[in-house]
């Protein structure tokens, strides 16, 4: 029962685009995932991994807090603590009790564009899980006792991700000065005056309006065939009706009018000031897919690496930064973005280390990268594939993330093959229109009386 | 995309699946020419090799004057060695996709590498050299000691960090294990180059490293690549790592006042040894108690009833020289006693009567079933390699392990319970504004 505060999301999702973006063998797809739809329109991918006898059994929703109501913020992360609860079959706590004493991991996240649930079993256990996740897809029972204790849990949780850590507030107020009227301006995990007034009512509407198979995909790693899983597949999640009333999510990719916000926080509880800038920027539902792969690109050689030019140059060269890094969020509904986190050197005035990390922006949109950098880079994102299929686990939530965001099946399996056709013109080009046309948001957080 | 038609004749597919052994986990013990010893996991699967490797003697081992140094030259060994420095170092591994990183706990120095098969040779030969003759020139030396500087800032703006440093201090107030791991800001500053170089001569040698490797290569293989890459270690040093064994102190309630609104609750008392023939009581005493995530009494009691906290838990530290067993939660600040005096409560009783059968048949279910998903990365099974030797478990511990679980019985958990739960040796330290909780701390 976590969430992808957008931090963490951030972090688990560049490492997982660094590794979808490459291959050794250009023809292969990345991880050999097959897939069906059920004929409730369910859909399932599988992909086999038979070095350990377990599996990773996984159900995404097409729904994250980015299609919460106005005034409901928070109801999918709550939602998702509450599934936890019991079912007519499997009332108070059950649940859980089942997946321990089957040898499961057990835990569920959400985002803001997608809500996931998860077992990590001994592999003749995946039959009995996918029992429990299909039925709590449709006779989750919950009591109004429940809703109340589990929304103290919820703001327990607030205090201990945000409400204590300054840096959280700060991300908090810059996301909602960037995104404005666009969704992703909430967190996920929504305010505090809001959770503590989502209503039973409203809770459960949104679980019978969202939970149904055709917004959902079962994805299945591990020790398993295809052809053994999907016969299972039908027979617990097939039973469940086709809603013929759903209507998908739709979003709008509307912004306002493009500007640079600046959040200045200072707090007594902050020693080491950081700074922290976001772009926004394309995404696999965007913008063109190329530009996605560029991005990919760019972000290695501006800042992913200990050999990145912002390393180099701020940390190595003139030692004005301790550490900073650039990522590229491409996993999103609606836009992405692109950020930039840095943590000054003791004694280094924020406004010295802003000035450098633009120069260096600046040294890009004027002179560009170059054809070594970008070769250097493909090559380097291309071997990454081999950690990428390593575990079970990391694929499941790479493949399903990836699904859920939009992105088909067929486009995430030819990534190596999209990213080899990177061209330095390309890198550039989008490099000029990030740094100089996106809106973006700059976020300083510094200690008590601190300038 | 296939779509399914005919659904009818699925009814008559078997999906029962067999159930799962590790028995395709096999290790092996390969001994070099040189004499140097690792456990190895083969598996041909993935085109990837993982090494993990420690060191006895970690932080507790530096001198009172330059303690962080263990996690100093951890973040230095990888920033150039040999004929390469920081820059070409760095490039080798970042454009060959060699992941090298090296670490220090309390009790040892430990490194991970991973590597595609196809740079294995020269992933190697990188991690021999940052071991063998890392170059600790004075630009690394410098961006290194400053980013341990800004760390050590930023765990002073954590409330865990700081519940842990402050507990850790009280509980071995004369001892390493009370010293700051990453040291302070004085004790950093007094670390110099020779320093950093006499620590590599003094503190690695093959009497106290142990190696784990998983993945694609072959017994053959792997002995030749042992004397290569670590034959130039000496056999055995002057030194002693081995700190005297300490108990932990008792010292009352300590309230850190720090103005925000949860408060961050660590209790502490003394554990109990890996080596210890009633291990696998406790642990599975632990994992009813506060281990298990989900359904664990403090989380019942204290989460699904109560909603008090988010997190609450309770674990087993089995250090070299003393053992801890630590509950931690954190709750807001106006029902901190409430949750405090939840836990306490827990705690008597369960020490008083300990588990119920029924619980303990559902511990065993969970910890048996739930081994093999410790196996799931290459870099993982390594890492386990590590401590199978370290604890000393023997080769075939990977398939012994859940007997081991299955031979404890109610009478021994009980046993074990009521002295591990005993309430009376329990220190709490408490980070926030915890309503009606006194600070009471005791100095006899």
């Amino acid at each position: 029962m976590r969430l992808n505060y957008p931090l963490c999301l951030f972090t688990a999702t560049i490492y997982m685009a660094f590794l979808l973006f490459t291959n050794i063998d250009a023809k292969s797809s990345v991880f050999g995932a097959e897939s069906s739809v059920l004929r409730n329109g369910m859909r399932v991918v599988v992909v086999s991994n038979h070095r350990v006898p377990i599996a990773s059994h996984m159900v995404w929703y097409n729904v994250g807090s980015a299609d919460e109501g106005l005034g409901e913020s928070g109801i999918a992360h709550f939602l998702e603590h509450l599934m936890f609860k019991g079912t007519k079959s499997y009332p108070s706590g059950q649940i859980s009790e089942i997946v321990a004493r089957n040898g499961g991991n057990q835990n569920a996240f959400t985002s803001y564009d997608y809500t996931a649930y998860y077992q990590n079993i001994p592999v003749e256990k995946l039959p009995k899980m996918m029992e429990l996740e299909a039925d709590r897809m449709q006779n989750l029972v919950l009591l109004r006792s429940d809703v109340d204790t589990e929304r103290q849990v919820v703001l327990e949780e607030r205090r201990m991700r945000v409400d204590s850590q300054p840096s959280s507030i700060l991300s908090e107020r810059l996301n909602f000065s960037l995104w404005g009227t666009n969704h992703y301006s909430i967190p996920v995990i929504g305010w505090r005056e809001e959770i503590e007034k989502l209503s039973y009512e409203q809770i459960f509407n949104f679980y019978n309006r969202w939970y149904t198979p055709s917004n959902a995909t079962l994805v299945v790693v591990g020790d398993i065939t295809f052809n053994s899983v999907v016969p299972m597949a039908e027979k617990y999640y097939g039973k469940i009706k086709f809603d013929k009333n759903f209507i998908p999510r739709s979003r709008s990719s509307f912004l306002l009018q493009s500007s640079d916000i600046r959040v200045t926080m200072r707090d007594e509880k902050v020693r080491q000031p950081r700074w922290q800038r976001t772009y926004i920027a394309p995404s696999v539902n965007i913008g063109s897919l190329s530009d996605v792969y560029s991005l990919q690109v760019l972000s290695e050689i501006l800042g992913s690496s200990s050999i990145s030019r912002l390393y180099q140059s701020l940390v190595v060269n003139d030692s004005l930064a301790t550490s900073i890094y650039s990522g590229y969020l491409d996993a999103a509904v609606s836009w992405g973005r692109f950020v930039i986190y840095a943590s000054p050197s003791p004694g280094v005035s924020i406004s010295e280390l802003e000035t450098k990390i633009d120069e260096q922006l600046n040294l890009i949109v004027n002179e560009g990268v170059t054809e070594e950098e970008v070769e250097v880079s493909k090559m380097r994102l291309k071997s990454e594939i081999i950690y990428a299929k390593d575990s079970p686990m990391q694929v499941a939530q790479t493949i399903g993330s990836l699904l859920s965001v939009g992105m088909s099946l067929e486009d995430i399996e030819s990534w190596p093959n999209r990213i080899s056709e990177v061209r330095v013109d390309q890198v550039n080009e989008i490099a000029r229109r990030i740094f100089t046309e996106s809106a973006s948001a700059t976020g300083i957080l510094l200690p008590k009386g601190d300038d | 995309m296939a779509c399914l038609i005919k659904i009818k004749i699925l009814f008559f597919i078997s999906i029962i699946l067999l159930p799962a052994s590790l028995s395709a986990l096999e290790v092996v013990e390969v001994k070099s020419p040189g004499g140097i010893k690792a456990y190895l996991s083969e598996d041909h699967s993935n085109p990837l090799i993982a090494l993990s490797i420690q060191f006895r003697g970690g932080s507790s081992s530096d001198s009172t004057r330059k303690i962080g140094i263990s996690q100093m030259v951890s973040g230095l060994l990888d920033e150039g060695a040999g004929e390469f420095d920081s820059f070409s170092f760095r490039s080798k591994l970042e454009n060959l996709s060699i992941r090298l990183s090296f670490d220090s706990s309390v009790d040892f120095f430990s490194g991970q590498m991973e590597t595609l098969t196809e740079n294995a040779e020269e992933a190697f030969n990188l991690l021999s050299l940052s071991l063998k003759s890392p170059r600790f020139d004075a630009e690394p030396i410098e961006r290194i000691r400053r980013q341990i500087l800004v760390s050590i800032l930023r765990e002073s703006e954590s409330p865990n960090r700081i519940a842990s440093k402050v507990m850790f201090s009280k509980l071995f107030p004369e001892h390493p294990y009370g010293f700051p791991r990453n040291g302070t800001k004085k004790t950093i500053n007094n670390i110099t180059r020779e320093d950093l170089v006499n620590f590599v001569n003094t503190r690695f040698a093959k009497d106290r490293l142990i190696i784990g490797v998983a993945g694609d290569i072959t017994p053959e293989e792997l002995e030749k690549v042992l004397d290569k890459t670590f034959g130039f270690l000496p056999d055995t040093l002057s030194s002693d790592w081995l700190k005297e064994s300490v108990k932990p102190k008792f010292f009352g309630t300590v309230v850190i006042d720090k103005d925000i609104p949860q408060s961050t609750l660590y209790l502490a008392k003394e554990g109990i040894s890996r080596n210890n023939k009633d291990w696998y009581a406790a642990l599975l005493a632990n994992h009813i108690f506060g281990g298990g995530s989900f359904t664990s009494r403090l989380m019942k009691e204290v989460r699904v009833k109560n909603g008090l906290a988010y997190s609450v838990s309770s674990a087993l530290f089995p250090f070299v020289a003393s053992d801890l067993l630590v509950a931690s939660a954190g709750t807001r600040n106006t029902s901190a006693k409430k949750s405090l005096e939840i836990i306490i409560d827990e705690w008597s009783k369960f020490g008083a009567s300990g588990p119920t059968d029924f619980e303990v048949q559902e511990a065993k279910k969970y910890l048996k079933g739930s081994w093999p998903l410790r196996f799931t990365s290459t870099q993982s099974i390594a890492r386990t390699l590590v401590s199978i030797q370290r604890d000393n478990l023997g080769i075939n511990y990977i398939k012994l392990r859940n007997n081991y679980i299955d031979s404890v019985n109610l009478q021994d958990i009980r046993r074990v319970a009521k002295d591990l739960y005993d309430i009376n040796k329990l220190s709490i330290v408490v980070v926030g504004k915890p309503e009606g909780i006194e600070n009471k701390e005791y100095d006899g």
